[in-house]
């Protein structure tokens, strides 16, 4: 075999596809046997270059123009996807109460500073608060999980499922407030997940309206 | 791949954009990575098309004869080693000199480390021409690689002479 056409064996010569006669070339030539060399330690070589990262500006400038194409849709809340998931209805009387619930959270967690509980330990007015909000929340669930057994399975996993979720959220926030009653973060998460819990019972309701 | 990290920048941003605007035509024929790479290299290419520089075409025959590649050099000529000179900085310099599409299938392969198979799908060619390019753009590699060689040697021979000359 002759250099020229070792060199039609190349490609699959470095592919590791190896015909005699062109290993018989390979072991005789030393221009080929050099060039084979060169072209493996090239093929190593950039195995070690290094992938570059895009700067974190280039991310800020991206979503800039994705929003100036309206190309990102505005994050929805759990409730707006809950609601999504269960088709729109009209509101029952189940949907009454979640609106007290709303109302109560409104009236009883405003903005305003956190109440102060006294160094005895005494019950702060918010604590009062947020325990009626439990009461109101109870009875809507309570009157949501009454025909349970007659709805759809699956819509009944998945509620079952997002209400424990929002539950032990619910219940972490409330551990958390009661170590620090000062806790702002926990106040905030404790008002949203009761939000949620409400636009999941009202989500329910708008279902069994539906007859679904 | 473009040998700019301004362009690079620029064409990382259109390729992002690029996939908000067609995201709804993915049908999931292929894997999403798959997908999201071509739509790249789309990108890539369409932007060295406007700059009119040379492409390679995938579609030629494997055994095409090679209009992109440097200097044609005879068989038996001399052929500077390369070995201790294949460094990073190099390797980096002599990817640009590199026509877009062989540095296209080169980075994919050799780099990045994807199968002839997935080149394929990305770059819309057969698997054959995968491999015949890929081929081509080591070789190319290796004479430009060569070229700095001897670019080097010239210039220390002159530097050698110039300091005999300081001398005399």
């Amino acid at each position: 075999m002759r250099c020229e056409e070792f060199d039609r064996h190349a490609v699959e010569w470095m592919d590791g596809e190896r015909a005699p006669e062109a290993a018989e070339h390979f072991q005789s030539c030393n221009r080929c046997s050099s060039r084979m060399a060169d072209l493996a330690l090239i093929a190593s070589a950039a195995a070690t270059l290094p992938e570059l990262d895009p700067p974190a500006t280039l991310w800020t400038s991206l979503h800039a123009k994705l929003e100036a194409e309206n190309l990102l849709r505005p994050r929805k809340s759990l409730g707006e996807r809950l609601r999504e998931f269960f088709p729109d209805a009209p509101r029952t009387a189940l949907a009454t109460a979640t609106i007290s619930v709303l109302a109560a959270l409104l009236l009883f967690l405003p903005q305003s500073p956190l109440p102060q509980m006294s160094r005895e330990g005494e019950n702060f007015s918010g604590a009062r608060n947020f325990a009626g909000v439990n009461d109101l929340l109870a009875s809507a669930e309570a009157e949501a999980s009454r025909d349970v057994r007659l709805r759809d399975p699956e819509v009944v996993a998945s509620y079952q499922q997002n209400l424990a979720l929002v539950d032990n959220l619910i219940c972490e926030c409330q551990r958390r407030m009661n170590e620090d009653p000062n806790d702002e973060m926990a106040r905030q998460y404790l008002v949203a997940a009761y939000q949620q819990k409400t636009d999941l019972l009202n989500a329910l309701s708008e279902r069994d309206a539906l007859g679904e | 791949m473009v040998g700019n990290p301004a362009e690079a920048e620029d064409l990382t941003q259109e390729a992002f954009l690029q996939l908000f605007r067609k995201i709804h035509t993915f049908r999931g024929d292929a894997a999403f990575s798959t997908w999201l790479h071509r739509l790249s290299v789309n990108v890539v290419l369409m932007r060295l098309r406007k700059k009119t520089l040379p492409l390679t075409s995938l579609d030629e025959p494997a055994d095409a004869e090679d209009e992109t590649s440097g200097p044609k050099r005879d068989v038996g000529a001399e052929d500077p080693l390369i070995e201790g000179s294949v460094d990073r900085v190099r390797l980096e310099r002599a990817l640009v000199e590199l026509p877009p599409g062989y540095r296209m299938v080169f980075l994919l392969h050799d780099v990045q480390g994807y199968e002839h198979n997935e080149i394929a799908r990305i770059m819309d060619c057969s698997i054959g021409n995968s491999k015949s390019q890929l081929h081509k753009a080591r070789t190319r590699l290796r004479e430009i690689l060569q070229d700095f060689e001897r670019d080097r040697a010239r210039q220390q021979r002159l530097e050698a002479s110039e300091k005999t000359g300081s001398r005399e």
